[in-house]
């Protein structure tokens, strides 16, 4: 290790006049000094595999799935191929990883947001403004979501199948509310979703997250009237904006 | 086009274009566009090279064109069932039923449309671009059915043409019904946000339209 730089040696910026010696830290500062502790095997490989993932994601969202290689994944992650395989054995394996990422803390985001007392359309539209908020935060993640992974092959396309069914009782929760429940047609709620999917999917292939306060009514418009109605509808987004 | 023209082996050039069209097509689909070479793509579709070039300048030249009159085709299809009819609903549901026969009838052309959506160029997606704009806005003209027409935006009929979107896709992958049988639920989710839950529900046991 080259010795430290002091004001009289080469290395040194200019000539600063200042005390070459410093008093140590005090204990309470240096008790996690960046270096001192060494991180175990585990952490180290845990913190890579997410460097990977957190690039990869950029180079998907950017490139698109089928035009991704694994030399972009690590020219983007700064690793070499080698530490690349340490911990995906292909591309697909990439991305199904960071697919199941992005949709596990999405998850969790959501049902952070979650009303504790509310009614089924007041959880429904808080899930939606958590969806809208987490788009807007970050984007490449959405575009993975929402656009990618309906090509990037089947077992994206099942994970994606499974969520779509996953959300579907969900929505089914608001036919409590509805009083023409009888007369709904049993694909209902999966066509809706197909609608907020695809809304959405046109959203960010054109660049534009829109404004939140245009588009919850909008979503809202599509996901709750259903159930509810217009007025019902409208009354529950005041309520929620207040 | 002179349909009664001989091309090789006695077929019109109709006949040969929609020949290497359809090898083209079942090709990608198998394999992929970068993986079509023109030796097998003439010889699944029983024609010479010589013939290829006579209707195409490259592989590429192939896939536009396919695809540009696959979509004119349908387009043609859904829009004369529409303007057939004198209300937006009956219109409608016309396009509806027209658009169902074509994927039961060529399913391997609105495979090839679908995924045409993330390999191709820029020019195919314009087109194709254009050609969904045109079905949003046929549905967007249910707004003319309301007091209102301001009181709903666009963003309605892009979700519903979404819902039909998603289901065709879906069903490319399984299909366990012909297309015509998800028509009235579809026509409900289409009809709902303008004329209302009691107008849609009828549509869920309307009879397909006689056969053709």
């Amino acid at each position: 290790m080259p010795a430290a730089p002091t004001s009289n040696s080469p290395n040194c910026l200019g000539s600063l006049s200042y005390p070459v010696s410093m008093s140590p830290l005090p204990a309470a500062l240096a008790s996690d000094p960046v270096g001192r502790q060494r991180l175990s095997r585990e952490e180290l490989s845990e913190h890579q595999r997410e460097r990977i993932i957190e690039a990869a994601i950029g180079v998907f969202a950017k490139r698109g799935y089928t035009a991704t290689t694994v030399d972009h994944i690590v020219a983007a992650a700064k690793i070499g191929v080698g530490s690349f395989y340490a911990h995906f054995s292909s591309r697909e394996e990439c991305f199904l990883a960071a697919y199941e990422q992005i949709v596990a803390r999405s998850r969790e985001q959501i049902e952070a947001g979650q009303p504790e007392d509310g009614s089924q359309p007041e959880k429904v539209l808080a899930a939606l403004a958590a969806l809208l908020d987490l788009i807007a935060a970050q984007p490449l993640a959405a575009r993975l979501v929402l656009v990618e992974a309906q090509t990037a092959g089947a077992r994206a396309l099942a994970i994606w199948e499974a969520s779509i069914a996953a959300l579907v009782p969900e929505l089914r929760g608001l036919r409590a509310e509805s009083p023409l429940a009888q007369e709904l047609p049993e694909g209902l709620e999966v066509a809706t979703l197909g609608g907020v999917v695809w809304f959405l999917q046109q959203r960010i292939l054109r660049g534009e997250a829109g404004d939140p306060e245009v588009v919850l009514p909008e979503l809202a418009e599509i996901v709750i009237e259903p159930y509810l109605d217009r007025e019902q509808t409208a009354a529950l987004l005041s309520s929620r904006a207040a | 086009m002179s349909e009664a023209a001989a091309g090789e082996n006695g077929r019109g050039e109709a006949a040969e274009r929609a020949a290497l069209a359809a090898a083209f097509r079942g090709l990608v689909l198998e394999r992929g566009f970068e993986s079509v070479s023109l030796a097998e793509l003439c010889d699944r579709a029983g024609l010479s090279e010589a013939a290829f070039v006579h209707h195409y300048q490259s592989l590429e030249d192939c896939y536009m064109q396919t695809f540009e009159e696959d979509a004119e085709r349908f387009d043609a299809l859904v829009m004369g069932a529409y303007e057939s009819q004198a209300s937006w609903r009956e219109g409608l549901r016309a396009a509806a039923y027209a658009a169902a026969r074509f994927m039961e009838e060529e399913p391997e052309a609105v495979r090839f449309g679908v995924t045409a959506m993330f390999t191709a160029g820029e020019r195919a997606q314009l087109v194709r671009e254009a050609q969904l704009q045109r079905m949003v806005d046929l549905i967007d003209g249910g707004r003319g059915e309301l007091e209102d027409p301001d009181s709903l935006g666009r963003s309605a009929a892009e979700a519903v043409f979404g819902s039909i979107y998603q289901a065709v896709v879906r069903e490319l992958s399984n299909s366990t019904r012909p297309a015509s049988a998800f028509v009235p639920e579809l026509m409900y989710v289409a009809v709902r946000p303008y004329l209302g839950h009691a107008v849609a529900f009828e549509e869920l046991t309307l009879p397909a339209p006689a056969g053709d």
